[in-house]
């Protein structure tokens, strides 16, 4: 929460949101949540708007329902990832989970289940931003510290608390991937492709169990991590910070 | 040929004893025409030897025949050899004749007894066979139970000499009571182990084929029974099906209609809440609405939800999930509740992998913390165990507040029961959370249980998931890999 506060100040000028949503009401409710936390936004009620929008101005982070009457947002967001990189948030009423899997696997950094509280809103929206700051610094970093862990990719060393942790080759492997995508919701089918590479398969359970072998090594607690989240029926997201 | 069997069958002793005296009578008579005719005596005896042979054609069994080739003997005797009028005899060569006359008529009687009593038996039989061939076709046919008890009772009516009475009701203990008492002789008619009713006789019968006719139709009778009682249990069952499908569909269409709504009213009343003073009336006012809606909100996904898992429409993608992120999953939520409760949590040492749908399984979870923590104070411990025992995954979620009465515990997980809760600031309960458990653990082949703990104060809330060989044997090897690097 101390988080925000530092937030506000830097993100008040330059930020702006654009939201693709055809329900007015739930348009002007997300609307009233960013300018409250000071984010400017735009409202945007079907895809060919959106396209017109982002042809004209550079949006930072895009909130995308999934569910808008012109066409298929996942079309729409694969087609965005050809040639924006920003942060894209979906919106889907389908609390379906594949829903959401095929938008993350598409490039979507997170999700939003309607219907959403206030806090889970400000919540993705505050780590968009971050991920945007990241992103706008440029950083591609050899090393990459979160919390007490800190990786450094050149010299193939973990330290949690400036304790050396180590690691088997996959658990390595896995947890560059996650510290290369802080806060980002990674599903297990990117998680599986990367770690796999071509050998990859669908066999979920491979990967739970290097997954659940890494957190033992890092994780202060495992029912409560402090690192690495499951994103229940999706995958997993890396703490940013 | 039946009429007839039939007819000596019933004929009563004394009238066949009247049978052989007439007959014998006859043979004498007729012996003495063809004595004074002035025929050889061995035409007398071929009269006596026909006289027998009807005899034994007309009683039944075999005395009176033998009785009649004896008294036949001597009336011959007395009659027709000399000394005429005396049983004594002085040729002895008509001792050889006496002889070989008793033996002829014996022999020939026998014959008759023998071939008469198979064909009266034979007869019986295919009476039998037809009285259960018609109990067989009326049981096929009856449709309801009246008519079966009324396709037995007429069976049981074609027993001869036995007043038998069916009674099929399992539940009439006291007219049996009375039965016995009565020194009746009582047969159960059993299907599957299960009394279904009793045939009350007021003898016991010895006949062979008698008793054959009583099994079959205790058996027979039974068999029909037990398929109308399955069947009727069937429709019952799929009448309640229908019900219930009705009720969810009816629960489904309203929570649909009504989650957009309840989802715009805690929208409108968060912004209230925002733009407000925190300590105006407007904002407590703002805050009444938004807690209600939510609460009804969350109510209606519930319904939601239930309805999709016991429609069997909800797709459940299992896979195999390690128990520390089920229960990471469960807690998530809870824990931006502030719950002023004391947790504490057992894992198994080595992975445990659970085959099941993680977001289903973690709001199993998920509801049971939350229905633990409704009933238990402020304060009070919650333990949470998750374990293997042989091939099952086993979730526990315990306190340590009084037992719940054992009536009460069947009911938990129905929809809509509600227990009085311990806890002021819990949500109070919508007596959904449970029967969504029950379900969804349902669909994944496990079983759900609450129980009193015994060994200490507390209830616990029990799961179990069946872990399937393979997937095991997968995990041992892997925990092998994992613990060799």
């Amino acid at each position: 929460m101390n988080q925000d506060q530092s937030h506000k100040p830097q993100t008040n000028q330059t930020v702006k949101v654009l939201i693709i949503e055809d329900d007015s009401k739930l348009a002007g409710y997300m609307e009233f949540l960013l300018k409250q936390e000071g984010i400017a936004c735009a409202v945007v009620s079907s895809l060919k708007e959106a396209r017109k929008e982002l042809a004209a101005y550079p949006y930072d982070i895009l909130l995308l329902d999934l569910g808008l009457p012109d066409g298929d947002g996942l079309e729409f967001l694969e087609e965005l990832r050809k040639w924006n990189e920003n942060p894209v948030i979906v919106v889907s009423a389908r609390d379906q989970d594949q829903q959401k899997v095929r938008a993350l696997d598409l490039g979507a950094d997170d999700y939003l289940t309607k219907p959403f509280s206030p806090t889970e809103l400000m919540a993705r929206i505050r780590v968009a931003l971050r991920h945007l700051a990241r992103y706008q610094s440029g950083s591609k970093d050899a090393k990459v510290k979160i919390g007490d862990l800190e990786m450094d990719f050149l010299g193939h060393t973990v330290h949690l608390k400036k304790e050396p942790v180590h690691l088997t080759p996959l658990e390595y492997r896995l947890l560059q991937i996650l510290m290369q995508h802080p806060g980002k919701v990674l599903t297990t089918r990117f998680l599986l492709d990367h770690l796999y590479g071509s050998a990859s398969t669908s066999d979920t359970s491979a990967l739970r169990q290097v997954m659940t072998g890494l957190r033992r090594k890092i994780e202060p607690s495992a029912i409560r991590p402090r690192y690495i989240h499951t994103e229940t029926g999706i995958g997993y997201r890396m703490a940013d910070e | 040929m039946d009429a007839l069997m039939e007819k000596l069958d019933r004929m009563k002793s004394w009238s066949c004893w009247l049978a052989v005296m007439i007959l014998c009578a006859l043979a004498t008579v007729l012996g003495l025409a063809v004595s004074t005719a002035g025929y050889s005596q061995s035409a007398i005896v071929l009269v006596y030897v026909t006289g027998v042979l009807f005899s034994s054609i007309l009683t039944r069994g075999y005395v009176y025949g033998v009785a009649s080739a004896f008294i036949s003997t001597l009336l011959f005797n007395f009659f027709f050899t000399k000394p005429y009028y005396t049983l004594y005899v002085s040729d002895p060569a008509n001792l050889i004749t006496f002889v070989f006359m008793t033996l002829t008529a014996l022999t020939g009687s026998t014959l008759v007894s023998m071939t008469k009593e198979s064909a009266l038996k034979a007869a019986r039989q295919e009476k039998a066979a037809s009285t259960l061939y018609q109990l067989a076709s009326r049981l096929n046919a009856a449709g309801n139970m009246e008519e079966i008890s009324k396709a037995a009772a007429s069976a049981l009516e074609a027993v001869p000499g036995i007043h038998a009475s069916l009674h099929l009701d399992p539940e009439q203990k006291t007219a049996l009571d009375q039965a016995e008492k009565d020194g009746s002789h009582i047969y159960p008619v059993e299907s599957g182990g299960q009394l279904l009713g009793t045939v009350v006789m007021d003898r016991d019968t010895q006949d062979e084929i008698q008793q054959e006719i009583l099994q079959a139709t205790l058996e027979n009778t039974a068999l029909a029974a037990g398929r109308y009682y399955a069947l009727e249990k069937e429709m019952r069952s799929e009448e309640e099906a229908r019900t219930v499908r009705l009720k969810s569909s009816l629960l489904r269409s309203i929570s649909h209609d009504l989650r957009t709504p309840l989802a715009a009213i805690e929208g409108s009343a968060w912004m209230l809440m925002e733009s407000t003073q925190p300590d105006s009336f407007d904002y407590k006012t703002a805050h009444d609405i938004y807690h209600e809606a939510s609460w009804l909100h969350a109510m209606v996904e519930n319904i939601l939800n239930l309805t999709k898992i016991q429609e069997g429409r909800l797709e459940i993608t299992a896979e195999k999930i390690p128990a520390e992120e089920i229960l990471e999953s469960a807690l998530s939520h809870i824990e931006s509740l502030h719950i002023q409760r004391q947790f504490r949590f057992s894992l198994p040492e080595h992975i445990l992998m659970i085959p099941a749908d993680a977001s289903l399984l973690a709001q199993v979870l998920q509801n049971l913390i939350l229905n633990a923590v409704e009933h238990t104070k402020e304060g009070g411990l919650i333990e949470i165990s998750i374990a293997q025992e042989e091939n099952q995954a086993v979730i526990r979620v315990m306190n340590d507040e009084p037992d719940i009465p054992p009536s009460e515990l069947p009911h938990l997980f129905e929809m809509f029961y509600t227990r009085p809760h311990k806890a002021a600031d819990a949500k109070r309960g919508n007596g959904l959370g449970l029967a969504i458990c029950e379900a969804i653990v349902k669909a994944h082949h496990g079983s759900i249980r609450a129980y009193n703990r015994g060994d200490q104060q507390g209830v616990c809330f029990e799961v179990r998931l069946p872990l399937d060989e393979e997937a095991l044997k997968r995990e041992r090897e892997g925990n092998e890999s994992g613990s060799k690097s």
